[in-house]
């Protein structure tokens, strides 16, 4: 059993649960065995629980315990914590899931169409495929 | 004399209760001149509670001195009281708060609390409970075993 994903100070973790549920936010600091403190760019620093985050792949490194919010901006902007998030693959997987949440019914009929004309074709090779074996 | 109440009514009377073992006086006697909510004053840095406590066991009274890890110190004092109640059976009216304070890194005593006392704490969540975003999504049956492995 390797770990991988380490709570230290500058890791990445997405709130799963709450209020902020969906928010990436950064752990600037750990109070105990339960508690850590976090902040984003776009929040206030509070305290959360171990239990409502999920650590990602992205670390924002050489970060000082619970640096001043001006160095955090700072760094979260240089490290690209929001690039590395929308090109990897579970911030794709949760931007889909959110895409798909907020279509309206004109969307879901475009997407409907869509995907008629791609299994059309995906359907059309599978009969020539079938017609040249037979 | 700073104390902990639950509202106004139960602080004032917390009040008179502890004055009186100070002082010879009573709330018939005496004139309460303020009362106020003293809010934390950075309630975003982590800061180590000391808390001497006077609690009433089955047997008889004894001392104590907690420390605890928090940013505020209403929510070290909530954390003593919830472990006075898990680790001594100890409830709330037999416990008196003699002293709080934040102690400096180089003096705190605990373990527990100089374990976190690390620039570069790292370490691994050794289990994951996959649980829903909001409890209206939670289901009583899974078509799978749970994971926990991180």
């Amino acid at each position: 059993m390797v770990f991988r994903r380490f709570v230290e100070i500058g890791r990445v973790a997405l709130i799963n649960y709450g209020p902020q549920h969906g928010k990436l936010v950064v752990i600037v600091d750990v109070i105990d065995q339960n508690r850590a403190l976090i902040d984003s760019p776009d929040m206030t620093r509070t305290q959360i629980n171990f239990k409502r985050l999920s650590l990602t792949d992205i670390t924002i490194p050489d970060l000082s315990r619970t640096p001043s919010k001006k160095v955090l901006k700072e760094a979260y902007a240089s490290a690209e914590v929001d690039q590395k998030w929308a090109s990897s693959a579970w911030g794709k997987k949760l931007a889909v899931r959110a895409k798909r949440a907020s279509l309206n019914d004109f969307d879901r009929f475009k997407v409907m169409v869509a995907r008629v004309k791609r299994s059309s074709i995906v359907r059309r090779e599978l009969g020539k495929l079938r017609r040249e074996k037979a | 004399m700073k104390l902990w109440a639950t509202n106004e009514v139960r602080a004032k009377s917390k009040f008179w209760y502890f004055l009186r073992k100070l002082q010879k006086v009573k709330k018939a006697h005496g004139q309460l001149l303020a009362i106020n909510e003293i809010f934390e004053k950075y309630p975003t840095t982590i800061k180590n509670y000391g808390i001497w406590v006077r609690y009433q066991s089955r047997t008889g009274y004894h001392n104590m001195y907690k420390e605890y890890r928090d940013l505020t110190l209403n929510g070290a004092v909530e954390q003593m009281y919830d472990e006075m109640a898990s680790r001594h059976r100890v409830r709330f009216p037999c416990i008196q708060i003699i002293k709080t304070g934040t102690i400096p890194v180089s003096l705190c005593k605990r373990v527990n609390t100089k374990q976190f006392h690390n620039s570069k704490i790292k370490f691994p969540l050794t289990t994951r409970k996959i649980r829903p975003p909001t409890r209206s999504l939670k289901t009583t049956y899974k078509a799978s075993r749970p994971n926990t492995f991180v």
